[in-house]
């Protein structure tokens, strides 16, 4: 049957198949690449209608060197997930374009069935997995397409029994999902390559900030313990600058050096403090392909595999790839540093000799003018509030002497700039202070009460380190475009209108429209509880579930140990379940008829099912003359056992003893 | 009893040659008290089955040619006024006899057909308002032409029912044709002959098969043939009741003529071509002959 023609009525459904497999790879996939897929689709269509040839030998092999080599030229490489992944979709697509029979028809469907979850190698949320299942659907129905012989059952129907298959398994799905033990994968995937980092990176220039506040991608949502802070007290920090160039922020050290200076410890240190005030939360973070992580002022805890630098930022052994959850305590009230070593003193305080000589005569003066360093502080914060700067996306360019031209000319910046120039003047006054990077503020969700942070939260600020008092927070931003503090950029940029005026298309720009907002912040807590519940559904979180849930309060080998006998018993239920088809024999008759079936069998003459047993006998004995008493005797006394008359059961189990001994008897012949 | 069975076969094998597997189901379904539908290609020895059959069962006999011009009245008779006793007597039809032989019953109008097979089912006449009981036993033959040639009205399912089985004969052996070719005619042969079984005989025996021991394993086989002649997609109309009936009937008669107390599932198989086969309309795909294989091949003995 499989090598028979491919019936005309599956094409259709065939070719929606491998377009549901290839659609989630669309906007992924190289130009050329597209448009070959496409080729072989249409042809293979051309020739279900009669208008073009199958494709010759020689032409396949063309097809498949050209379809390498633009794989290779898209790429630039043929290794990698990416590559493998459209290689593996070419071959899928050319088994189409040659598809004949139903054995093809078959081999299409199982490729389809295997290609069909590369896709979660890019992307997992809660609409592509319900889209793999509509997929399954309709590659499932064309399976029974294809393999009908008649069409008497219409397409709907077809549709509905598979979805009715499809969902009953997905109880079962259910149960194993919840109980298997979570194992680590034995291999890991690489992942992805070519991707664009994202967030804020590991420089700060003028303008880098406001560029990145052009975007409404997601960085990390958090969850508290408590109640969400108050906006103004949301600094998420995640990188701290101390080295300057004259234009550029970077921080202290090599990324190497960074590793080998932080901590990787459980930190403890916060023991002394006021429990109390410290804030409790779970960050669940978007893979930004940079290893820094963010936390609010100032982070005491470290996870596993997070480390704590000594600018109490937040460091990641490798860069974060894949989402990742962690859970943080912060202590808004922390001193740090409150004695500076001469060497981090003289980090602070360091400026390029030339250029910027505006700022340093201005920050020397006021410093002369003000009674100490904190009066200091209070006085150039008031300079920025009385002289007309103006906090905005869209800054001027600025030249070599970029302190110089900001503070005095074009008075026109985004965060980066009141940061820079504020901690470039507190250094040239003799006052250790730096930079620090990171996220301000966020959205509160209230229908699934949990913060996001989007990259146009990203923000710089400045701290600068007082007497007594360590390492104090000053954000020259607030005085400026207060609202930026307290309501987000949004407000902050209104004026000018141009908050994510280059994605007319994102969600986030109409939060003013209150049912899209609300909309959007639904979808957004289904999608962060799809993160939470499924994808992030490991074995802690499984013990924790089996505990809460199921009342399973035992150490986590135990646990597994338990799941797995659950596992095991489901699928003993289901083998069950599978032979209930086959017909139980209790009759004692049958059971030595059978027997006797099964020694013929042996034997080399086996009994039809639907074979009487006196024509089975007239089989057996013409090849086996020599035993043909004992095959009558057996085939008389079961035929007489069976369908003769009701006889009683002394008389019965007599002559199923005798039936037993003859079978015995000719087994030894 | 059986030997007679044996003796009625071969007297019929000498004027019909080399069918005695169909003269043998043809035997079986007069024991059983049914209905034949002979169905083949003129001249291939219908009719002289069915006068044969007669024949060796003393039964009278008449025949009928059916043509498409025949009236009810042809075949069941026809009230006269009678001017010597100044009242309408009725004058008997071909009905009123112990074989009936409607000979190409699909050539007649329905409404012939129809007079015919209700007296079969009921076993008496209706004519001008009196009843009338025909003889007993009561046996109608009927041929039939394939309904591929001309002038053919196609009996209707309902009523190809009443027939308990329905054989073709086919063309004969080579070597049984030679044997016909060299004595001629068989025609002439069968006046000589002789009644095996007599009417009081047969009744005897019909007692007895209804003895015949159908035990519970051998039910289980018969509706698990029925249930897949019934589910949906294999014929266009799974067997009916009375057609499970008749199969038990006619299985019974093989298993009494093979001279066994109780049915086994070889009866079954043995009979069931004949008597499901113009019972069961295959699907679009199937050949008719296919529908009854089907059945045999597919469905477990056991």
């Amino acid at each position: 049957m499989n090598s028979a023609a491919l019936p005309r009525s599956s094409f259709l459904w065939l070719l929606i198949s491998v377009g549901a497999v290839l659609l989630p790879h669309v906007n992924r996939m190289p130009t050329g690449l597209l448009i070959g897929y496409g080729l072989c689709m249409v042809w293979r269509t051309l020739v279900h209608y009669g208008k073009a040839k199958m494709p010759h030998g020689l032409v396949k092999l063309l097809l498949v060197i050209a379809g390498t080599l633009i794989i290779r030229q898209g790429y630039q490489n043929l290794l990698g997930v990416d590559p493998a992944a459209a290689f593996l979709l070419l071959t899928f697509v050319f088994k189409f374009l040659e598809m004949q029979r139903v054995r093809d028809g078959l081999l299409i469907i199982f490729l389809g069935y295997f290609c069909l979850p590369i896709t979660f190698l890019f992307s997992q949320t809660m609409v592509m997995t319900i889209y793999v299942f509509v997929a399954l659907v309709v590659l499932t129905t064309t399976l029974v397409k294809v393999t009908k012989t008649s069409d008497q059952a219409g397409a709907t129907i077809d549709l509905k029994q598979v979805t009715v298959m499809l969902l009953s398994a997905l109880p079962l799905m259910l149960v194993l999902f919840v109980l298997v033990p979570r194992i680590g994968p034995l291999w890991s995937v690489p992942l992805p390559s070519g991707q664009s980092k994202t967030g804020p990176s590991d420089s700060m220039s003028p303008g880098d900030i406001a560029s990145l506040a052009k975007s409404d991608e997601l960085a990390f949502r958090v969850r508290f313990d408590g109640a969400i802070p108050d906006t103004r007290e949301l600094y998420w920090r995640g990188l701290v600058f101390s080295n300057f160039d004259g234009r550029t922020w970077r921080p202290e050290g090599t990324p190497f050096q960074q590793q080998k200076n932080a901590s990787w410890a459980r930190n403890s240190a916060h023991e002394e403090m006021e429990e109390s005030l410290d804030i409790h939360y779970q960050v669940t973070f978007e893979p930004s392909y940079q290893p820094w992580l963010y936390a609010l002022d100032y982070p005491l805890t470290s996870g596993s595999g997070i480390g704590l630098t000594p600018q109490y930022t937040l460091l990641n052994k490798v860069s974060v790839d894949q989402r990742k959850h962690y859970n943080l305590v912060s202590s808004p009230r922390l001193m740090i540093d409150s004695v500076l070593d001469p060497a981090s003193r003289k980090r602070n305080l360091l400026i390029p000799r030339a250029g910027n000589s505006r700022a340093k005569k201005f920050a020397i003066e006021q410093r002369n003018k003000a009674s100490s360093d904190q009066q200091f502080v209070t006085d150039i914060l008031t300079y920025y509030r009385q002289k007309p700067f103006y906090y905005s996306l869209k800054p001027p360019r600025l030249g070599p002497d970029s302190i110089d031209e900001f503070m005095f000319d074009t008075r026109k910046g985004f965060c980066e700039h009141y940061a820079g120039s504020f901690t470039y003047i507190m250094r040239a006054a003799g006052i250790p202070a730096r930079v620090v990077v990171g996220y301000q503020g966020g959205e509160i969700n209230h229908s699934g009460n949990y913060l996001l942070v989007h990259q146009f939260d990203a923000h710089a600020w400045a701290e600068v380190w007082l007497q007594d008092r360590g390492w104090v927070r000053i954000d020259p931003t607030g005085q400026v475009a207060p609202e930026r503090i307290e309501q987000g950029i949004e407000e902050a940029t209104a004026y000018e209108n141009s908050f994510l005026s280059d994605s007319t298309f994102s969600l986030l720009r109409y939060r003013d429209n209150l049912w899209l907002s609300q909309l959007r912040l639904k979808l957004d807590a289904i999608e962060y509880d799809w993160n939470r519940w499924v994808l992030g559904y490991n074995a802690k979180r499984q013990s924790d579930f089996l505990k809460d849930y199921l009342g399973l309060v035992s150490s986590a080998s135990k646990t597994q140990l338990l799941t797995g006998l659950v596992t095991l018993f489901l699928i003993a239920l289901m083998v069950v379940f599978l032979r209930k088809e086959r017909i139980k024999i209790t009759d004692r008759c049958d059971q030595l008829y059978f027997r006797f079936c099964r020694l013929m069998e042996t034997r080399g003459v086996a009994r039809g099912a639907a074979e009487g047993a006196t024509d089975f006998s007239q089989r057996l004995v013409e090849r086996f003359s020599a035993q043909e008493q004992s095959i009558r005797n057996i085939t008389r006394m079961y035929n007489y056992l069976s369908y003769g008359p009701d006889i009683n059961p002394h008389q019965r189990s007599r002559i199923l003893k005798k039936l037993e001994q003859e079978i015995a008897a000719l087994k030894r012949t | 009893m059986q030997q007679k069975i044996q003796q009625a076969l071969h007297q019929i094998s000498q004027v019909v040659l080399g069918k005695e597997d169909k003269i043998k189901q043809a035997l079986c379904c007069m024991f059983s008290n049914g209905h034949l539908l002979i169905e083949d290609l003129p001249g291939m020895g219908k009719t002289t089955l069915a006068h044969a059959l007669s024949r060796v069962f003393g039964l009278s006999y008449q025949r009928i040619q059916f043509t498409s011009d025949l009236l009810p009245a042809d075949v069941l008779g026809v009230s006269v006024y009678s001017q010597k006793s100044e009242r309408f007597e009725f004058h008997q039809g071909p009905i009123f006899s112990q074989l009936l032989l409607a000979d190409e019953i699909n050539r007649s109008t329905p409404k012939t057909q129809s007079a015919l097979l209700e007296a079969m089912e009921e076993g008496q006449v209706t004519v001008d308002g009196s009843t009338r009981q025909l003889p007993a036993p009561f046996f109608v033959i009927a041929t039939q032409n394939p309904s591929t040639q001309t002038g053919t009205f196609p009996l209707p399912e309902s009523q190809l029912d009443r027939f308990l089985m329905c054989i073709e004969l086919g063309y004969p052996d080579p070597r049984f044709e030679r044997v016909l070719l060299k004595q001629g005619d068989a025609r002439a042969l069968i006046d000589n002959l002789s009644v095996c079984i007599s009417p009081s005989e047969l009744q005897d025996m019909q007692e007895q098969i209804k003895l015949v021991q159908t035990s519970d394993k051998l039910l289980d086989y018969i509706q698990r043939l029925i249930a897949f002649s019934r589910a949906p997609q294999r014929f266009n109309y799974g067997l009916s009741p009375r057609g499970a009936l008749g199969l038990i009937a006619c299985a019974k008669t093989w298993a009494f003529m093979d001279s066994r107390s109780y049915v086994v599932p070889e009866d079954v198989q043995a009979v069931l071509p004949s008597v499901v086969k113009h019972r069961l309309q295959s699907g679009i795909n199937a050949s008719e002959a296919g529908a009854a294989q089907s059945l045999l091949a597919e469905v477990a003995v056991v």
